[in-house]
């Protein structure tokens, strides 16, 4: 790996096709605010890894004893970060009250879907505050309020909208347009979240109660933007040139904006401008087209069509489309490992849990998950962890919180919590 | 066919033509009476008061005073509870039609996160992320706008030391921005960001956080119904610059023109007489079309067909065809059905369409290179909504018809029937073909052997299967696969045979009557689902829209004549 810093603006772009890339990953390893001397120890992150339409377990998991848990159709893009990795089994998501892909609601809140706060939003207050809360990523999720876009909820009927446009998410980490000093920016967002909040509170006192409610989540949103106005990025943060304009709703871009996406979320950490992320490669129940399956574009061939096929062409292409979602993991975690950082790297001190909301035939009993998770936890990677049949995902969202040093009896329902399952 | 429609339009008219304003007399009614058990009365009189019968836990406030214009005061409840008002949140249209009218520059190149098309959304608040883009969008628009001073300020900027230009600004922008004029605490807010910008740049700097404070707060982003001021629990009438704001929204999906305000400060729209006259004029602008596009979209998703699979070999299916069949949806639906009413929606022989449509799905050519209303070519038949290729292509299965998809579309969309979710373990998927040469019909049998399937499926499939005269992308066939069409089928307890009879069987339903009406109140009202107190609003809109012949001009004039539009309830103690 070459150390000498690369310009700030070289944002490279791709022909069509090719990956686009940012290079300031690469500018930042050489940084010397986070390269030379070992600063304070670099927080924790947390990240949800979601794809939708589950996998077919056939290629998905190893054989029981096998010494590999990696060597799988789907899984071997891991196999670098083997390591890092642990697989879990036999985990149900049994607090969704429900089958199908409407289940992705529950993945998070551990509860029926979207009725509470999800589990990155309880990170957030877990892992300190940046400038940036979470950062919710996503690829061409569509903009509806169905009960299949939503995985991050700041509590019921509150969802997070995952964000499509990577120029949008490069605002939110780089704020200012690069020519104004971006002090001066945040100082004029700021005079006018002031005048915002000013009328929000006028408009409280004349509203009925239940318009009131509404209103004063608005007030919350906006005291969240502030927040992410009061903390200044880190100096040795470099700002590279914005992304280039990628229509963020065709699915043909699929592919280089979740690339995109991926960078971005690295990019974030490294600046710490936020610990907590969820980033969607689609939503669930999905239907998207791959091209790399060769096969013509009917809903039979869809990523949803596909995965509801029990014929040995469809387990095939499910298979291409799993493991096309692995090297996108795989990706991320070689992105956070490329990031120096004290004595060691930004993977060390994340931890990467890969969800998807339901299995083939739509039931949500042992539901496959992958954790990746940096070497500073406590957790026995390089293996498969088998647990018992009706082992409640909830105990699993208490496991992670957990890991960051939370410890609490319940998370979501908690008739479904019976407490934390031991991952190390 | 034209001779034909001028001749409905004219009856349509005659139906609309006044009514003879006797108490007691048979309905319609005239002007201050509305129609009670078929028999008109006073408004606001004592036989008026609750439809329903329910003894309302509610009084009435005294009415307020008459209007200058000396119309009639506004008509107190007829329904004795006009259903909750909530907070409404502009939409992702409704927003950008009003950030134009208002700076005169479009909102442009941005993702708006939180553009919901559903109508659940419109009470939710907004997420952070959400709140961010559009505190970018807003400095992107005030940054254009500022840069077209003279269309922007009414006067010349002031001088350091003055304010007068930024305060006339304040008040004249601030009342455009907010619907109604500003208290004056609201014009401190904004003159305080004003001189904030002024004293860190310049004049202009003050300006633009002007508007971006405004863009950015409740009053802008969501429509607030206040209502005139009551000392008493029970329901009080909309003050005259909320009744404009639900005029402009539900006829132009954005805010009040300066006609429309001017009505609103006279008190002209605290008198029915006043909203009629501006809903007249209002449908004579062509910003009338886009509630017709909006509600249709809410309503059918046609522009789903933008992104319906399609075998990639089909090439003239292309990006342009689905995109004109989107426009070909819209219009026909709003220059053929809503001019009309329930027949024609089902009926219409014609559908608008350009060149490649009618190349496409033989119709006969456009004279221009526009679009036009175009007649089928052939033996081909077209029954409205039934035949809209948007709808029939995006409702399929890839290229082969989906009677299923089809007949969930239109069962759920028309008859307003609901359909639970399949069971769990129900491949969504038809298995292969097991007997070669089986036809759609002969697979959907399955369905009625099997009683759990046979609930929701003998009542879609058959409105599925009356369509297979059109392929999966909407085009006519008399034959699939080599066999002769059969599209009869039972549906309501009538029998029918093929589109023609299933179109006619719609167009005459009464249950199909008061769906329609429904989902005009749900988008209306921005309910999702209706509630209790909503029954008595919904009866009189049903009864409207049946008794001057099932026209959609008469349901929106009821609509805005209705209780539940121009008055609210207020719980003094529980919120204002």
């Amino acid at each position: 790996v070459s150390r000498r810093p690369l310009p700030r603006r070289s944002f490279l772009r791709g022909a069509a096709g090719t990956l686009i890339g940012l290079p300031w990953l690469e500018a930042m390893t050489a940084s010397p605010a986070r390269g030379a001397s070992p600063g304070p120890m670099p927080p924790s992150r947390f990240v949800v890894f979601y794809t939708p339409n589950g996998h077919p377990l056939s290629a998905f998991r190893a054989p029981a004893g096998a010494a590999n848990p990696l060597a799988t159709p789907i899984l071997q893009p891991l196999t670098p970060h083997r390591d890092r990795v642990l697989v879990l089994e036999g985990i149900s998501l049994l607090s969704a009250e429900r089958l199908g892909h409407e289940c992705i609601g529950s993945l998070l809140t551990g509860a029926r879907p979207g009725v509470s706060v999800s589990l990155d939003q309880e990170m957030v207050r877990a892992l300190g505050s940046t400038r940036l809360g979470s950062l919710e990523l996503g690829v061409s999720i569509p903009a509806a309020p169905t009960g299949r876009v939503h995985l991050s909820f700041a509590g019921r009927d509150r969802p997070r909208p995952a964000i499509n446009d990577p120029r949008l998410v490069f605002d939110q980490i780089f704020p200012g347009d690069g020519t104004t000093a971006a002090a001066q920016m945040l100082a004029r967002r700021r005079s006018i979240l002031d005048g915002v909040k000013a009328n929000l509170n006028r408009t409280l006192s004349v509203v009925g109660s239940a318009d009131r409610m509404a209103l004063q989540q608005h007030l919350e949103s906006v005291r969240e933007l502030e927040m992410t106005l009061d903390r200044v990025a880190p100096s040795d943060c470099r700002r590279p040139e914005r992304p280039p304009a990628i229509e963020p709703t065709d699915h043909k871009n699929s592919a280089t904006l979740a690339g995109l996406q991926s960078q971005l979320l690295a990019m974030a950490f490294a600046c710490d401008a936020t610990r907590v992320a969820t980033l969607m490669l689609a939503e669930a129940g999905a239907e998207r087209y791959f091209s790399f399956l060769g096969a013509s574009n009917t809903p039979t061939n869809s990523w949803v069509g596909v995965s509801h096929r029990t014929d040995s062409t469809g387990v095939t292409y499910h298979t291409a489309i799993s493991k096309w979602c692995a090297d996108r993991l795989s990706e991320l975690v070689g992105r956070l490992q490329a990031i120096r950082e004290g004595n060691g790297t930004a993977l060390d001190r994340t931890l990467i849990v890969w969800m998807t909301e339901c299995n083939p035939d739509h039931k949500v009993d042992d539901v496959p998950m992958v954790l990746v998770a940096g070497n500073s936890f406590q957790v026995r990677s390089g293996r498969t962890l088998n647990f018992p049949a009706g082992t409640s995902h909830n105990d699993l969202l208490l496991a992670l919180l957990g890991l960051m040093g939370v410890r609490q009896a319940s998370f979501g329902n908690p008739a479904f919590c019976t407490g934390p399952l031991s991952l190390a | 066919m034209r001779l034909a429609l001028t001749l409905l339009a004219v009856a349509v008219n005659l139906a609309c033509a006044p009514r003879i304003p006797i108490e007691g007399a048979p309905c319609p009614c005239g002007d201050g009476f509305v129609c009670v058990n078929k028999v008109c009365a006073k408004e606001g009189g004592p036989g008026a008061g609750g439809t329903t019968g329910m003894p309302g836990p509610t009084t009435m406030n005294p009415p307020a005073a008459t209007p200058p214009d000396g119309g009639l005061p506004l008509p107190m409840a007829t329904c004795t509870d006009p259903g909750p008002t909530v907070m409404r949140r502009l939409t992702g249209a409704e927003y950008r039609n009003t950030v134009l009218d208002l700076t005169g520059v479009p909102v442009i190149d941005r993702e708006l996160p939180e553009e919901f098309p559903d109508l659940r959304a419109v009470q939710w608040s907004f997420s952070p992320g959400g709140l961010e883009a559009l505190v970018l969008a807003a400095e992107d628009v005030s940054a254009r706008a500022v840069a077209r001073p003279q269309e922007l300020l009414p006067c010349a900027p002031d001088q350091p030391g003055g304010n007068s230009c930024a305060r006339e600004f304040i008040a004249r922008f601030g009342a455009r921005a907010y619907r109604r004029p500003l208290a004056d605490d609201e014009q401190m807010i904004l003159l305080k960001a004003f001189e904030a910008g002024r004293s860190a740049v310049d004049f202009m700097e003050g300006i633009r956080r002007v508007i971006e404070v405004a863009l950015g707060s409740p009053q802008f982003l969501y429509r607030i119904d206040i209502g005139e001021p009551a000392e008493r629990t029970g329901v009080t009438p909309l003050t005259g610059w909320e009744i404009a704001t639900r005029l402009s929204y539900l006829l132009w999906v954005s805010m009040p023109d300066e006609p429309l305000r001017q009505a609103a400060a006279s008190g002209s729209l605290s008198t029915l007489q006043g909203i009629r006259a501006e809903l007249q004029r209002m449908l004579r602008d062509s910003r009338a079309e886009r509630t017709r596009h909006s509600f249709f979209e809410r309503w059918l998703t046609a522009s789903a067909v933008r992104t319906a699979p399609k075998p990639p070999e089909n090439a003239a299916f292309d990006v342009e065809l689905r995109e004109s069949l989107v426009t070909s949806a819209q219009m026909s639906f709003s220059r053929l059905a809503w001019e009309t009413d329930q027949r024609a929606l089902f009926g219409s022989a014609e559908l608008w369409g350009n060149m490649s449509m009618a190349r496409f799905y033989g119709l006969t050519p456009p004279a221009g290179p526009g679009f036009e209303a175009l007649r089928p070519a052939g033996d081909q038949k077209r029954f409205g909504l039934l035949s809209y290729p948007a709808l029939l292509a995006r409702a399929a299965d890839g290229e082969e018809s989906s009677p299923v998809a089809r007949g969930i579309m239109f069962v759920r969309a028309v008859l307003c029937t609901e359909l639970p979710a399949p069971p769990a373990n129900v491949e969504a998927v038809l298995p292969p073909d097991p007997r070669p040469g089986a036809t759609m019909r002969d697979l959907l049998e399955e369905h009625s052997k099997n009683p759990t399937c046979s609930i929701c499926h003998k009542v879609i499939d058959p409105v599925g299967l009356g369509l297979e005269n059109y392929d999966g992308y909407g085009r006519w066939r008399t034959h699939d696969k080599g066999q002769p069409i059969n599209a009869a089928g039972r549906l309501l307890d009538i029998d029918f045979d093929g589109p023609a009879g299933l179109a006619m069987l719609l167009g005459e339903s009464p249950q199909v009557s008061e769906c329609l009406v429904e989902q005009w109140f749900r988008y209306t009202f921005g309910r999702d689902v209706e509630l209790p107190p909503d029954g008595c609003t919904l009866k009189q809109l049903k009864t409207a829209f049946m008794r001057d012949g099932r026209s959609f001009q008469a349901l929106l004039q009821a609509t805005v004549e209705t209780d539940a539009f121009r008055t609210r309830i207020v719980t003094v103690g529980g919120g204002p």
